[in-house]
């Protein structure tokens, strides 16, 4: 069976800056794959890229075996690709609930129905359960990460990107972060998951990929690259 | 000699051109257009230092034209004034009212001053019909010496339209002479790198609001000088007069070309024929549309205008590059060469520094010392609060709590042109490289901070001010020489690889002398071979005894130029030592892999 | 006297908000403002006028027809002098011109079609009510009525709707809402058309009051843009109380004071505002990202 997600040769360019030079991996379905790599490698423009938030300057982009390198990003969100953006993004003048229904934006546009579902996802996530009607804004930094994951949610993905989920958070939300995410996965979700901490990426992942200065150096299962000593180097040099 | 007079020479021949104008036996109604011409190419001219250097749009100059008008006219019908004396007099008041209404700019600019001038407009207009006792109102304003009237009397002599075509015509070549000598110097680079990017001039050491400020109020003063020369030579004012003068005036710098020397020219020639030739094809009551379209897309279709096609792209330099050679290359000792004693005070020092946005704490209690001499390194994972830190430092964010010290004296809270003339100069996370302008030149706005004249005097034909450009010039070149960087001096530098911008941005850094450099993240986005061309160049910045602070991704790099490594996380630090205890520290290594905490 | 001003007051400042509203929903989406919304204001009477004139059709389906032809000019205003200065170079303020440049047009279109004649244009009501000491114009309280109707669909629509709620998200942050599957472009088309909407029904409202000409809009533009800056630009709340306090400052001096200076408070405010308090009334300070 052809993998959910496959990336050929794929390249970004901001202006004059190579950001990703032919990147090529692919994400299996059911499976959590993460991203690492120190600050600057890549990451973000290649979920980015693959949400169709940034163009590809060369490349290919297959979801379930589709071709949608040039399709806009509205389009592959209802195709099933959902991203939770670095840095959380969340809308802060908004309450959480409607951040909630404009995460099924492309689903629907009926308010009382969305307004359910969103209820349904608040259950979901202990940390914001009871902040429905809050601003996302006055949200403490865990609880708009846990916001950002329900919100990318609602379009009902079947492929779920991950960027940065534990930037700027305590080790102790990160803990609770990563339980959420692993109760996804434990669900079946697939994911992408962008990590600058590679230990908390392993601990969930099975497949892992290592950007370095927009290229892919190493890929493999987890339990190969964690070990690998060009992973170190990645991070601090030689 | 030779280069003078190619130079100067097609103005020299416009110049003879204007003189003989009036003899040449023309029809008289030739001198009119002239005169017309004359008055239009001061308003081009004030309105294109407005625009085109420090890109604030007024679409209300003809408020500060008819203020003009008004109070010499005024002042020569009611108070007997010779017009020798209402025509200064005009100017200063136009002066006076331009610098109260520019008030606001010292806090706002862009489109509230766009807004602000067509208020002021209106209400000019409105207060011109409504205040019949002073303006006449609507009935006008009679009797204005002019030569249509015969009563035009300068210094005793009575002038024909032929005189006065002279008396304009000297004003507008002593505009056109004030704001090539304004824009050509250390003003005209900080108003264009105002206008590419407030932030970054401001960390060049320029006052954004006073500068911005300035030119309004010259710029509101030459209109206003238009505008009493408009009044001497018809005679008779009213608002209706003043009707579309606005957006024409916009129109005519636009058209004929922002910061060309011949824009202003040719756009007030355009605007003096485009109503004879609307009249003749019977479309005389077209003009406001034709106005219209022009400035609805001339912006897209011929953004440089006119000028542009005759001219080459106008210098901001007095002085010609060749002319002032590069020497000293080997040592750099006209820029950076410091010697530093024992006792010196710390260059930089932060004292429980702590920051809140809203309800998050970003920054706690952070102390940093940085040694004269040394190379200090800032790392810690994205998000810790480096970069909150470097806009402490750099003075764009005031701390909530703690001090700041730069060279021994308090520096918390003081702006970062301050800081920067005191010599704390910086480089941004994201390229602030000004748009438009050679490598020479944007090298050149970061000398800002030596030039120690007040901006008025750029003008004034004074040796010292040649001294100074010609120092700037030279320590500018040799710097672009020690990087590496001469061949591109005279390429637009946002055509240059991203790279090489980096190290432009260095360039222009260093060239103003600083005691303390700010890098932040200088090597993001550098490939291999970039970024070893900018380690060599900070290797050698340092033998020359620069102190640095940097903030950077890059590591290997960091730890491999850096004395001492300070490391930020979740706002604290939570390291200070050598690079090699920065690699052994267990907590730096867990900040960065996440190790001990994940895997616990 | 006091009360009749303050019903004034409080009519044209609710003209003023809508016009404001209209310059938020372009702050919005686009960053900008359109310097001829004063002249979309005119269109959309002189355009009603028209219609009912030389194509003889019912003055409800001439006011309809018009706010379309309006709306579409705001499509062809984003197309024609916005897309291309933005492309150009994001930062820069080339709009100011070019929207203005496009106001110049549309008002000098509108003499050459309409010449620079006043035209009368029907009342909704006729007659006066009498409200305790003063004498009111039905007309005034239909347009105050209409005003309220309008400020609360647009709170129902950019609140209430899940449209209005992607209006804000693009407005928050443009990459975030792309991220959900907003087309940020259509949400910016839509922001034209009720910047254009909103300013057409604000000239239909006055347009009874001070008859319908061609140069009917300029002030408009600068005290709409008053109100929006007095309440802080982008904020609706904001929009409302400033265009209420321009409206009623202005009867009050011009009742009492001086006629011919009621004019003048939108530009004073303007200037005091921008000293004292540049992000306005109920603005939020922003700081510049570096």
């Amino acid at each position: 069976m052809a993998p959910l997600l496959q990336l050929e040769n794929v390249s970004v360019k901001y202006g004059a800056i190579e950001a990703l030079r032919e990147v090529s991996f692919s994400v299996e379905e059911g499976s959590i794959t993460c991203l690492i790599g120190a600050n600057g490698a890549g990451k973000s423009t290649t979920v980015n890229a693959i949400a169709g938030l940034v163009p590809t300057a060369s490349g290919r982009i297959l979801f379930q075996g589709e071709d949608i390198t040039k399709l806009p990003a509205s389009r592959r969100i209802a195709m099933g690709i959902s991203i939770a953006l670095e840095g959380r993004k969340i809308f802060g003048d908004q309450t959480v609930i409607d951040n909630l229904m404009l995460g099924a934006y492309t689903r629907s546009k009926n308010l009382s129905k969305l307004r359910r579902e969103a209820e349904e996802m608040l259950a979901r996530f202990p940390l914001i359960a009871d902040r429905g009607q809050q601003l996302a804004g006055t949200l403490s930094g865990g609880q708009q990460q846990a916001l950002a994951i329900a919100r990318a949610l609602m379009s009902r993905p079947k492929l779920l990107l991950l960027d940065e989920p534990s930037l700027g958070l305590a080790p102790i939300l990160i803990q609770e972060i990563y339980q959420i995410i692993q109760d996804l996965a434990d669900q079946g979700t697939t994911i992408l998951l962008v990590e600058q901490f590679a230990a908390y990426a392993f601990m969930v992942s099975q497949n892992a990929c290592v950007l370095e200065h927009g290229q892919l150096t190493l890929a493999g299962p987890v339990a190969e690259v964690r070990d690998d000593p060009r992973l170190a180097r990645a991070y601090l040099g030689k | 000699m030779a280069k003078a007079v190619r130079r100067y020479l097609p103005f020299l021949l416009v110049a003879l051109a204007l003189m003989l104008l009036p003899w040449l036996g023309l029809n008289p109604f030739y001198t009119h257009l002239g005169i017309n011409l004359g008055i239009y190419v001061i308003l081009a001219i004030s309105m294109d230092l407005l625009v085109g250097f420090s890109g604030q749009t007024s679409l209300g100059h003809a408020a500060f034209y008819a203020l003009g008008a008004y109070a010499s006219g005024l002042l020569a019908v009611r108070l007997g004034f010779p017009v020798w004396l209402s025509i200064p007099c005009a100017a200063v008041i136009g002066a006076v009212i331009t610098g109260l209404l520019g008030m606001p700019l010292m806090r706002v600019s862009g489109f509230y001053l766009a807004m602000l001038t067509i208020a002021f407009d209106l209400l000019t207009m409105t207060l011109i019909d409504q205040w019949p006792a002073l303006t006449g109102g609507v009935n006008g304003l009679y009797n204005i010496p002019s030569p249509t009237m015969g009563n035009f009397l300068m210094f005793g002599a009575r002038l024909s339209h032929r005189g006065y075509y002279y008396v304009v015509w000297i004003l507008a070549a002593l505009a056109f002479i004030f704001q090539r000598r304004f824009v050509n110097s250390w003003v005209g680079r900080a108003l264009v790198a105002i206008e590419g990017s407030p932030l970054a001039a401001s960390a060049m050491g320029i006052n954004v609001a006073r500068y911005r400020w300035m030119t309004f109020v010259l710029s509101g003063t030459l209109a206003a000088i238009a505008g009493s020369l408009f009044g001497h030579n018809v005679g008779y004012l009213n608002s209706e007069a003043f009707h579309g003068v606005s957006n024409m005036v916009l129109a005519m710098a636009l058209v004929g070309g922002l910061r060309y020397p011949a824009g202003p020219f040719i756009g007030a020639l355009i605007f003096v024929l485009v109503p004879q030739w609307l009249n003749q094809w019977g479309l005389g009551d077209k003009q406001g549309l034709v106005y219209g379209l022009i400035l609805l897309l001339s912006l897209v279709v011929l953004p440089k205008g006119l000028a542009s096609f005759i001219s080459k792209r106008p210098q901001l330099l007095r002085l010609d590059p060749a002319d002032v050679p590069a020497d000293g290359v080997e040592n750099l000792e006209r820029v950076v060469s410091y010697q530093h004693g024992e006792d010196e005070p710390p260059v930089l020092k932060l004292e429980k520094v702590s920051i809140h946005f809203g309800g998050n704490v970003a920054l706690q209690d952070v102390d940093l010392e940085v040694r004269p001499g040394e190379t200090h390194a800032l790392i810690g994972p994205n998000g810790a609060g480096k970069t909150t830190l470097i806009n402490i430092i750099s003075g764009i964010y005031t701390p909530t709590s703690g001090e700041t010290y730069f060279n021994g004296e308090r520096t918390t809270g003081l702006p970062p042109h301050v800081l920067t003339q005191r010599g704390m100069v910086r480089t941004f996370q994201n390229l602030q490289i000004f748009p438009g302008l050679t490598v020479l030149e944007n090298v050149m706005i970061g000398a800002h901070p030596t030039f120690r004249h007040a901006a008025l005097t750029s003008v004034l034909p004074l040796k010292a001010l040649n001294e100074e450009e010609r120092e700037a010039m030279a320590a500018a070149r040799e710097v672009l020489a020690f990087l590496g960087l001469s061949e591109y001096e005279n390429t637009i530098a946002t055509e240059l690889p991203y790279g090489t911008q980096k190290m432009v941005e260095l360039a222009r850094a260093i060239v103003a002398k600083p005691k303390l450099l700010l890098l932040d993240e200088p090597a993001a986005g550098l490939h291999k071979e970039e970024l070893d061309r900018f380690e060599e160049g900070i290797r050698k910045l340092q033998q020359r005894g620069l102190t640095i602070l940097i903030i950077e991704h890059h590591l290997d790099l960091v730890l491999r130029l850096a004395d001492r490594v300070t490391v930020l996380n979740y706002g604290k630090r939570i390291f200070l030592g050598s690079p090699d205890e920065a690699r052994a520290d267990e907590q730096v290594k867990e900040v960065y892999i996440g190790g001990a905490a994940a895997t616990a | 006297m006091l009360l009749l001003f303050l019903i004034l007051g409080i009519t044209w400042g609710g003209i003023y908000a809508l016009v404001g509203l209209g310059f938020n929903t372009t702050f919005w989406t686009l960053r900008i403002l359109n310097f001829a919304q004063g002249e979309y204001l005119m269109a959309a009477v002189l355009l009603s006028i028209g219609f009912n004139r030389w194509v003889n059709l019912p003055w409800p389906i001439a006011i309809v027809l018009a706010l379309a032809v309006t709306a579409a000019l705001g499509l062809v205003l984003e197309r024609v002098a916005i897309r291309p200065v933005l492309q150009h170079d994001p930062r820069s303020h080339s709009w100011v011109v070019t929207t203005l440049g496009a106001g110049i047009v549309l008002q000098n279109l509108a003499v050459l079609l309409f010449g620079t004649s006043e035209y009368p244009f029907p009342k909704l009501m006729e007659g006066v009510v009498q409200l305790l000491d003063a004498r009111v114009e039905k007309q005034l309280l239909a347009v105050f009525a209409i005003t309220v109707v309008l400020v609360v669909l647009f709170d129902i629509f950019v609140n209430r709707t899940l449209m209005g709620k992607a209006i804000k998200a693009v407005a928050f942050d443009r990459m975030a809402a792309e991220a959900q599957g907003i087309n940020s472009r259509g949400i910016v088309m839509l922001s034209m058309i009720l910047m254009a909407l909103l300013a057409g029904i604000a000239g239909l409202l006055i347009a009874p009051m001070v008859s319908a000409h061609p140069y009917m809009g300029t002030l408009m533009t600068v005290k709409g843009f008053s109100a929006a800056v007095l309440g802080g630009l982008g904020s609706p709340v904001g929009a409302i109380v400033g265009g209420l306090v321009v409206g009623i400052a202005e009867q009050l001096v011009g009742g009492y004071i001086n006629p011919g200076l009621k004019d003048a408070i939108g530009l004073i405010f303007l200037f005091v505002i921008l000293i004292a308090r540049p992000q306005g009334l109920f603005g939020k300070k922003v700081a510049e990202r570096v």
